[in-house]
């Protein structure tokens, strides 16, 4: 077990303009289970292939423990890797498949067995060792290519979307097992995936991505509660947080003609005229409330419901989510006032929180 | 309900199915034909094969024995056969040993400019056979190579190269980029890599690859005439030579014909099954 630092760590891809990577720095804890979350091409896997090995370093370093890896081939680094589409050898059996790396290294036969055995009782996959890979399910065979993991005990585990090809109920069940499993082992994990509610509720820390740059690394909630841009903010939560276009004049700021009041009193340092102003669905209030809005759908999940707002604001019609306990009684078409009862985030367009608070707004 | 499904897609007319796969049993058939005659040929005495087309006839295999006992050729058919299977044997191993190399540095790990290193070994297909001869025949002479098994084996290993590495890396590019990725973080080495994981799934292409390159070496005749017309000659210059023309020779030549095509036709019948793709299935999702 070890830590893992990025230190500017940066890969351009031959013939392409800008770096997927961009001075990555980036600190793991040692048993840490860190995730790497961002929308496709954010750097999000290449990143984890130049821990692995895959990818060369442009420029920067990468270090394992006290080890500087920038230069060691992949089967020198310790790690082991789970791919999205696990990469089984199809001509190998479960077991022979687990037991590859082992015998790689010169484990003698009989501690090589005893080890497959290990951790295909820990899977649950003691039925199967005999098996190939196409004989077994989705499930099963992520569970293999978990098993050839950790089998092999090394420093830190690389997992790149490893859950993506599971269906949404086994994905979540897997999901549980999965950080289960790391805290039992506490071995380092970085693990990859573009999905946000995965990262969020998987990762000890999870870090951000966007075009190759490293915007946040913070806890979830953290990241959830105080986005330090407005990309974090979009793309963390589900639905994403309500981010409206609003003038700024004398340090406050205007929505649909509502003023944006916060609870503290601390003026905004802000010289632009126009922000952008952010607040999660469970922050808004329906009923009464200075802005009008009208109801585009109603989403019934059971135990809440999302209802979704169009709201006139300086004669562009902007979308908004709000989040309320269910039943609901409203439907499409119905006109409803909107209040804000939560925290409120003040954005410079250019991206970076300028404030943060509980706020109300004053018509 | 329907008590067996249809064959036929949404909007395709019966009709045009059934006149669709009669069109194929005929095209098959014509194809098959002259094959078949052959065969029917060699089965029958001299006189029967050159006559009306006999229908009913007594079937022997008299000429089989004869063609492979006479010696009116330069050499026996056994001599020839095993120029033939060493020569074949010979230069398709070397092909591969040096084709597997070759496809894995331009399929897994693509060298600098590989596709000028694919065109120019595509290219040197480009020359016609009868424009090297010359030159290839001058330099067998210079080194004294001319009526030897060794030139046949160093030409169809330059012949079937190309075509093998370009087969083989279309093979190699079908072999899943993760699997090579994993097997390397697992500490493989590039042999193990090789070995364990390249190999057992391209092995139908590596088979189906051997199999053209040994059709194209047995079948190989300009090049055996030309260099090596003697003592070395091999089984598509027996079946020309081995039979005199002095007398009725269609049943004979038929039958000569048979045998030489009969061991390409057994490759390739024992290689389908190998061929039969499918091995890689369950690596990836």
């Amino acid at each position: 077990m070890a830590s893992v630092r990025f230190e500017n760590a940066t890969r351009l891809y031959p013939g392409t303009p800008r770096p997927a990577v961009d001075q990555l720095n980036l600190e793991i804890n040692d048993g840490e289970l860190l995730v790497l979350v961002g929308p496709s091409g954010s750097g999000k896997s290449t990143a984890l292939r130049m821990l692995a090995g895959l990818e060369p370093l442009d420029g920067g370093s990468i270090s394992i423990g006290d080890r500087d890896v920038s230069s060691i081939r992949p089967r020198d680094r310790d790690i082991a890797m789970v791919f999205q589409n696990y990469a089984l050898y199809p001509q190998l059996t479960v077991a022979q498949n687990m037991g590859f790396a082992l015998k790689q290294q010169g484990v003698p036969k009989q501690e090589r067995a005893q080890r497959v055995q290990e951790a295909a009782r820990v899977l649950d996959l003691q039925p199967y060792l005999d098996r190939k890979p196409k004989n077994l399910s989705g499930g099963q065979r992520q569970r293999v290519a978990m098993g050839r993991a950790i089998v092999r005990r090394p420093q830190v585990y690389l997992m790149d979307e490893p859950l993506s090809n599971l269906d949404a109920k086994l994905r979540v069940q897997t999901r549980t097992e999965l950080a289960e499993l790391q805290e039992r082992l506490a071995v380092t994990t970085v693990y990859v995936t573009h999905d946000q509610v995965e990262a969020m509720t998987m990762g000890h820390r999870v870090a951000v991505l966007s075009d190759g740059l490293l915007q946040q690394c913070d806890a979830p909630g953290v990241l959830y509660h105080e986005p330090l841009n407005l990309f974090v903010a979009g793309f963390i939560g589900s639905p994403a947080m309500n981010l409206l276009d609003a003038s700024f004049t004398d340090g406050i700021a205007s929505i649909a003609g509502a003023k944006v009041h916060f609870d503290s009193s601390a003026p905004v340092a802000f010289s632009g005229d126009s922000v952008v102003v952010g607040f999660r669905p469970e922050a808004v209030e329906l009923g009464n409330g200075p802005i009008r809005s009208r109801i585009r759908t109603v989403e019934d999940l059971g135990a809440e419901v999302f209802v979704h707002l169009l709201v006139e604001h300086a004669g562009v019609t902007m979308p908004i989510v709000a989040k309320t306990p269910a039943p609901f009684l409203g439907h499409h078409g119905d006109e409803l006032g909107v209040q804000l009862a939560g925290a409120v985030h003040l954005f410079d367009p250019a991206g970076p929180r300028l404030c943060s608070g509980r706020a109300s707004l004053q018509g | 309900m329907a008590k067996t499904g249809t064959s036929l897609g949404i909007g395709e007319r019966r009709s045009i199915h059934v006149a669709l796969g009669a069109l194929a049993w005929i095209v098959s058939l014509l194809f098959f034909f002259p094959i078949f005659w052959v065969v029917i040929s060699s089965l029958k005495n001299e006189l029967d094969a050159v006559g009306d087309p006999k229908v009913l006839f007594t079937p022997s295999l008299d000429r089989y024995r004869e063609v492979t006992d006479t010696t009116q050729g330069i050499l026996s058919f056994k001599t020839a056969f095993s120029n033939s299977a060493s020569v074949v044997l010979f230069s398709t191993a070397i092909v591969l040993l040096m084709a597997i190399p070759a496809a894995y540095a331009l399929a897994i790990r693509p060298v600098k400019k590989w596709r000028d290193v694919l065109l120019f070994f595509i290219s040197t297909k480009f020359l016609p056979m009868v424009a090297s001869i010359l030159p290839l025949y001058i330099l067998a002479k210079e080194f004294d190579l001319l009526g030897t098994r060794t030139v046949l084996v160093i030409l169809y290993t330059a012949m079937n190269l190309p075509l093998a590495v370009w087969m083989l890396r279309s093979f190699f590019q079908e072999v899943p980029r993760e699997l090579v990725e994993a097997a390397e973080i697992d500490g493989a080495s590039l042999w193990a890599q090789l070995k364990s994981v390249i190999l057992p799934i391209a092995a139908p292409g590596i088979a189906a690859t051997a199999l053209l390159c040994m059709i194209f070496a047995w079948n190989e005749f300009f090049f055996a005439l030309q260099l090596n017309s003697a003592n070395a000659q091999t089984i598509p210059i027996w079946v020309t030579t081995n039979i005199s023309e002095k007398e009725n020779f269609l049943a004979k030549l038929s039958a000569a014909s048979v045998i030489a095509s009969l061991p390409v036709v057994i490759a390739g019948w024992i290689a389908q099954k190998r061929m039969i793709r499918g091995l890689a299935m369950g690596a990836i999702k």
